[in-house]
C-alpha cells in the first residue's frame, strides 16, 4: 500500500485535520511522511504601493518564520505518533505547484490535503488548490474536510 | 482511523484503479469495504412525459443486469485481493448523489473514487462525478488516477 505520504498544510484549522488524518494513516500503514508548506512569491502577495512598505527581504523573513512554525507543529505531531517525518518549505511557488513538485522530488505515492485552506469560500466548495493538485497531478489525493 | 470504506465504480477502466487501491487500502488497514455502483433514472427532463413504459422496463432490466455484472467483477477482484466486501447497486440516482447516499446508508467514513469514469473528456480533467462527490461529501474522499 502507500509507502510515502505527502501531507500539505498551510497551517489553517482545516489543514490541521489533514495533518492528523495523514499521520494517522501513515502510522496504520507503516508509511513515511513528508510534510510540505508552500509560500507564494512576494510579487503574488504584495502589489502596488504596499510593495514600498513591505520589501522583499522582510516578506521572505516572515514567510520563512511562518513556514518553519507550521512545519515544526507537524514534526511534533509526527514524533508523538512515533513516525518519521521530513519537512519541506517550498518557497516562491503557488501552493498546488509547490505541493506537486515536492511530491515528485520526494517520491511520494499519496498526497493528503484539506478540501480548502485559508481562502475557503465556503464548506460547500472545493478549494482551488485542491482542484489543481487533482487535475495537474497523477498521484492519488486524499481530500479531508 | 477509518473504519468503513466506500469504493465507487462504474466498471470503467479508470475506476478500476480506485477499486484496486481501495481494496488494497482496506486490506492494509483491516477495515470493512462496501463497493457501490449507481445507475441513473430512465426518464427526466423533457422525456419524462413520453409514454414509454415498456422502454422504461427494458432500461431497468438492462441497468440491473449491467450493475450485477459490474459488481460480480468487483467480487472477483476482492477475492483475488483477499478482502471481503459488500456490494450495492443504487438505482434511479445520479452518480454523485447515489454514491453519497450509499456512504451515508452504510456509515462509511471514507469514499474512494476514480478521477473520472466512463464519460471522459480528457485524462487531464477531473470527471464531473468525482468533482461533485468531492463537493457534496461530508466525509473524506480519496481520488485515484
Amino acid at each position: 500500500m502507500y509507502k510515502h505520504i505527502l501531507i500539505a498544510t498551510d497551517g489553517s484549522e482545516l489543514a490541521g485535520k489533514a495533518v492528523a488524518a495523514g499521520i494517522d494513516l501513515a502510522r496504520s500503514l507503516g508509511a513515511k511522511v513528508t510534510a510540505v508548506t508552500v509560500t507564494e512569491p512576494w510579487t503574488a502577495i504584495v502589489t502596488g504601493e504596499a510593495a514600498f512598505g513591505f520589501p522583499v527581504e522582510e516578506y521572505e523573513k516572515s514567510a520563512n518564520e511562518t513556514a518553519s512554525g507550521i512545519l515544526a507543529g507537524v514534526s511534533t505531531l509526527a514524533r508523538m505518533a512515533d513516525i518519521g517525518c521530513a519537512t519541506v518549505h517550498a518557497k516562491d511557488q503557488y501552493p498546488s505547484e509547490g505541493i506537486l513538485d515536492t511530491a515528485k522530488k520526494s517520491g511520494c505515492d499519496l498526497i493528503v490535503m484539506a478540501s480548502h485552506g485559508r481562502r475557503g469560500l465556503g464548506r460547500l466548495l472545493l478549494g482551488s488548490e485542491a482542484v489543481k493538485v487533482l487535475t495537474h497531478g497523477t498521484l492519488p489525493v486524499l481530500i479531508c474536510r | 482511523m477509518y473504519k468503513h470504506l466506500l469504493i465507487a465504480t462504474d466498471g470503467s477502466q479508470a475506476s478500476a484503479k480506485a477499486l484496486a487501491q481501495g481494496l488494497a487500502l482496506a486490506k492494509a488497514l483491516a477495515i470493512q469495504v462496501t463497493v457501490v455502483t449507481v445507475t441513473e433514472p430512465w426518464s427526466h427532463g423533457a422525456y419524462a412525459t413520453m409514454p414509454t413504459p415498456s422502454m422504461a422496463q427494458v432500461y431497468e432490466k438492462a441497468a440491473a443486469g449491467n450493475a450485477a455484472s459490474i459488481l460480480e467483477n468487483v467480487k472477483r477482484a476482492a477475492d483475488e485481493a483477499g478482502t471481503a466486501c459488500q456490494t450495492r447497486h443504487i438505482k434511479d440516482q445520479h452518480a454523485p448523489e447515489g454514491i453519497i447516499k450509499a456512504a451515508k446508508d452504510a456509515g462509511c467514513d471514507l469514499i474512494i473514487v476514480g478521477s473520472h469514469g466512463r464519460g471522459t473528456l480528457s485524462r487531464l480533467l477531473l470527471g464531473s462525478t468525482s468533482l461533485k462527490v468531492l463537493t457534496l461529501s461530508p466525509v473524506t474522499v480519496l481520488v485515484c488516477r
